[in-house]
């Protein structure tokens, strides 16, 4: 199995979009103030580990996202349906991207359903830490990954 | 181009994203029909004749391999053309998909050209 690091993460966030979407992207400078992320989705995954991919964007990074994706106007984007949409979309799109990536050629992880979420935040009493994190920007605004994963614990 | 296409996917934006390259394929706009799960598509088979269905696996309801099962068992559909747009990367679960009959697999994230493509290629009308 292989490892993530932050810059790969960024990397695959990067490609995911240009792909997808054709927005084009790049790594948060670092020690600059970033803007916050308003909306959050998050998808699960499970094979030899588990976790929960976390992804949080600005409202205008989900405009622009959204515009590109139906080939309109910014204007014309309702954030809350189709930014909402989207955003759930990209976190399965990422979601599937990092555990190919984590699996080499033989993926034996499968993927939840994407969901939104009012905040950030991993579940409540799950003792999972961020493993990896990273933040692109683009024209719209900003969007935040990270991913939390933790060993399966073997049956007694 | 006289073809019906289904595009199956729980993600309005994606299908809403997907028919734009459909129509650039050459599919005329009332030939494109949307489901959002798998139950959703069989309903529309009962309905109209499709040529190629483009299937999202992870949906809720029904997903995409309990679809195809049942397009499998039933005669009529057993012979429409399924391709896989999907991020799904389980092994096991694509040779599932593969001996249900699917012809093709397309992985997120894809290029509009990649679709593009595999449309003309399933329906034989590269471009």
């Amino acid at each position: 199995m292989k490892t993530i690091d932050g810059s790969a993460l960024a990397g695959m966030t990067i490609n995911m979009l240009e792909r997808t979407a054709m927005v084009l992207a790049e790594p948060a400078p670092e020690g600059e103030e970033l803007p916050q992320a308003t909306r959050f989705a998050r998808i699960t995954f499970r094979g030899p580990t588990q976790g929960t991919l976390v992804l949080g964007a600005t409202e205008g990074f989900l405009r622009e996202l959204a515009a590109s994706l139906l080939g309109v106007e910014t204007t014309e984007v309702n954030v809350d349906t189709h930014g909402s949409d989207a955003l759930k979309e990209m976190a399965n799109i990422v979601g599937g991207s990092m555990i190919l990536a984590l699996s080499g050629d033989v993926c034996e992880y499968s993927l939840g359903l994407p969901e939104l979420v009012t905040t950030g935040a991993v579940p409540a009493g799950t003792n999972i830490t961020p493993r990896v994190q990273c933040a692109v920007v683009a024209e719209g605004g900003l969007l935040s990954v990270r991913w939390h994963e933790q060993p399966i614990a073997k049956a007694a | 181009m006289n073809c019906n296409v289904l595009i199956v996917d729980d993600s309005p934006i994606l299908r809403m994203a997907i028919r734009k390259v459909v129509r650039l394929a050459g599919i005329e706009d009332d030939r494109i029909h949307e489901a959002g799960n798998g139950r959703e598509a069989l309903d529309v088979l009962e309905t109209v004749w499709v040529d190629l269905v483009l299937l999202d696996l992870n949906m809720p309801v029904m997903d995409g391999e309990q679809f195809a099962t049942e397009l499998k068992k039933n005669p009529d559909l057993a012979d429409v053309a399924v391709v896989v747009v999907s991020t799904e990367g389980n092994r096991d679960r694509l040779q599932r998909m593969r001996d249900l009959g699917v012809m093709e697999t397309l992985r997120k994230p894809f290029e509009p050209e990649d679709l593009h493509r595999l449309i003309g290629k399933v329906l034989g009308v590269n471009k």
